[in-house]
């Protein structure tokens, strides 16, 4: 177990940002935290990173408790964090290197890392660069440069493709899933939802401080739906058709509009095959089919009543 | 090492500020250059205003005509007229008021103990702090003493020697206007070398609150480096910037002004390093005292020009009468120029280091104040 958490509480005065949450992460994970603004995602990572004490609860990582002061832990830990943390009028290689030697990088060993973090951010052509005359996308990835070249066991990535460009945050993405199988944990914060179902094996999903969900996509998708709805374009519709469809087995309900038919079934009544039946005795075509799933989207919006970007 | 490393980047990029470097660097060597021509009829001897001295004679013997010669003398009359106090009360009294800078007492049996070959001193009073007018009463009795001292020397090597050849020869070694007073570029460049290192505030106040503002902060939070490490590693970055801003002043006037840094030039360097530390401390306390970094800001580059003004940076505060010489003291650029001026011009060692010693007090109040606040204004 890479990360464990139990009962974190963090108050600032009256208001409680983290209420008693617990989570666990285990090793090679790709791990989202989804919640919409001032959730206590932030605050969590904070405590979890050393940056703010929490008032109660424990937090273990990699198997040892972690109070903030550890240096041994802390070498461990890469932080890509949600504002770009960089020195602008420093060089890309100057603000790399920097961060290399807080880890207690230097030599050779130091030069090779530096020269491996930039080049697998795409940024070696641009070391002598300022950071402040990159491009957005760029900045970006110095910001995953210098978080990643003490080759950390667990990277914690908050909004990282936050206002870019779509081709720098492919790279991005792509960057993630390499980290990933180079053998890092990876815990990552998004507004973008395609980008967490694209990536995380696991999510959890905080709101007023509360952890109010976690599991794979699939359980949480599983977790909020109650029904499913499957749409047809027909060639041709013959009213008596919803009569046969609603006879089939978990069918809840069937409604023609024009030549749509949209039928409503029970959650994993596994039916379509018999309503496809009863279309092709109608003698009517089928056009195209969209079997309506539900995304983290959905799952987000009925356990928060807001979506991600509120 | 990590501190180290800290200072260096700090180090570099306070240099890459070209616009703050340029504000620190050329604009004082401008106000040198341009205060140095336009003023310099203020530091002409014989246009600036006589310092008023008083004299006790107790001594009535030979060495109280030669002294009193020597005074009366064409040019260090240029320089100080003399009163004659009827008693140390009397002239403490005058110091006091401000009517005169010092008091100048020939104890009795001097010229006796001259005489005889033994020990004798001229006791000379100072007002408690030391101004750039007690340094020159200081300088020229020290010029007087040289004098005599060689005259006895060279009596003793059996030359013949009279009293007005030892004047002569106190002149030339010692109490020249020209040699032993600052031209306005001489005394400019001082000033602004101490307004420049107190504008150090600047990277005292930004210092740690600029890892906030550059959100850099959490980077350093989550690195395993101490807490301890990374302030050290601002302060000593922040520290050396101001002190090479400093020495680049120092030697660029050097070169191309001909200004006078005197002959203890390692002493200078110090009181410069002295006075960085000074600055940054009191940058960092301010900084901690208060919640935004721009307000601090703004109110230590204001407290710069107040400071600066009231020691006489900009025009020389004992030309502007006694009360705002007085109130020139309470102003830390005031400890670090007459430090200076002490050094150049031969002033008191004792009072030099008793202003150098006021220096490091501040600094350790700055830094203990700093560091009580440091905590509270990270969180």
């Amino acid at each position: 177990m890479v990360v464990e958490i139990k009962d974190l509480v963090k108050r600032y005065g009256d208001f409680l940002a983290v209420d008693n949450i617990s989570l666990s992460i285990d090793d090679g994970e790709i791990f989202g935290l989804l919640g919409p603004n001032g959730a206590g995602k932030t605050t969590a990572i904070n405590c979890m990173i050393g940056m703010q004490k929490q008032d109660k609860g424990q937090i273990k990582l990699f198997g040892q408790d972690f109070t903030g002061r550890e240096g041994s832990i802390k070498k461990e830990i890469g932080i890509v964090p949600q504002d770009l943390a960089l020195y602008w009028d420093l060089t890309c290689y100057e603000n790399v290197s920097f961060f290399a030697k807080l880890y207690g990088l230097k030599d050779g060993l130091l030069r090779s890392r530096v020269q491996e973090a930039l080049e697998f951010t795409g940024l070696w052509d641009r070391r002598k660069d300022l950071a402040k005359k990159l491009s957005g996308g760029m900045k970006r990835r110095l910001n995953i440069a210098c978080a990643i070249v003490h080759q950390p066991k667990l990277i914690i990535m908050d909004e990282p493709t936050v206002g870019i460009d779509p081709q720098s945050r492919n790279h991005i993405l792509q960057s993630v899933k390499e980290l990933n199988k180079k053998g890092s944990t990876i815990i990552y914060t998004s507004h973008y939802m395609e980008e967490v179902e694209e990536l995380c094996s696991r999510i959890a999903i905080m709101d007023h401080g509360k952890l109010i969900a976690k599991g794979t996509k699939e359980e949480l998708k599983a977790f909020i739906t109650v029904e499913e709805k499957t749409e047809f374009e027909l060639s041709s519709v013959n009213y008596t058709i919803t009569d046969t469809v609603k006879q089939v087995s978990g069918v809840k309900d069937c409604v023609v509009d024009g030549s749509r038919l949209t039928v409503i079934s029970e959650k994993n009544s596994r039916n379509l095959s018999k309503i496809i039946d009863c279309i092709s005795a109608a003698e009517a075509d089928i056009l195209s089919m969209n079997i309506e799933k539900p995304t983290l989207e959905t799952v987000f919006l009925t356990l928060t009543g807001r979506t991600l970007r509120d | 090492m990590k501190a180290l490393n800290i200072a260096y980047y700090t180090i570099l990029r306070n240099f890459r500020d070209y616009k703050t470097l340029l504000l620190m660097l050329a604009l004082p060597i401008m106000l040198i250059a341009t205060m140095g021509s336009a003023l310099g009829s203020v530091f002409t001897p014989g246009d600036m205003s006589v310092t008023t001295i008083c004299y006790l004679d107790e001594d009535k013997g030979f060495m109280s005509q030669s002294f009193e010669e020597f005074l009366e003398s064409e040019e260090i009359s240029k320089m100080m007229q003399y009163k004659t106090a009827a008693s140390k009360e009397e002239a403490f009294e005058l110091i006091k008021d401000g009517r005169a800078v010092a008091l100048i007492v020939l104890p009795a049996n001097l010229s006796e103990d001259i005489q005889k070959g033994g020990k004798a001193s001229i006791e000379v009073y100072n007002s408690k702090y030391s101004s750039f007018r007690e340094s020159i009463v200081q300088s020229t009795i020290n010029g007087f003493v040289n004098g005599t001292n060689a005259q006895l020397v060279l009596r003793q090597m059996g030359a013949v020697s009279q009293e007005y050849e030892m004047f002569d020869n106190i002149e030339e070694t010692a109490v020249t206007a020209e040699g032993n007073a600052p031209r306005a570029i001489d005394y400019y460049a001082v000033t602004m070398l101490v307004m420049t290192i107190m504008y150090g505030t600047g990277y005292g106040n930004f210092a740690m609150k600029e890892e906030k503002r550059l959100n850099t902060s959490i980077r350093l939070a989550s690195a395993p480096v101490n807490y301890l490490e990374v302030v050290l590693g601002k302060l000593a970055g922040s520290v050396v910037s101001v002190f090479l801003q400093g020495m680049v002043i120092i030697a660029f006037t050097k070169l191309v002004f001909n200004v006078n840094w005197g002959g203890s030039l390692g002493l200078i360097i110090f009181v410069c390093f002295s006075a960085s530390l000074m600055s940054v401390g009191l940058g960092m306390m301010v900084s901690n005292l208060g919640k935004n970094p721009q307000a601090t800001g703004g109110l230590l580059n204001l407290g710069v020009s107040i400071t600066t003004f009231l020691a006489g940076g900009y025009f020389p505060s004992s030309q502007m009468g006694p009360a705002m010489e007085k109130l020139g003291h309470i102003s830390p650029n005031y400890l670090a120029q007459q430090a200076m001026f002490n050094t150049i011009y031969g002033g008191s060692t004792a009072q030099t280091t008793n202003l150098i010693i006021t220096i490091w007090a501040i600094v350790i109040a700055a830094f203990i104040i700093a560091g009580l606040t440091e905590r509270r204004s990270a969180n």
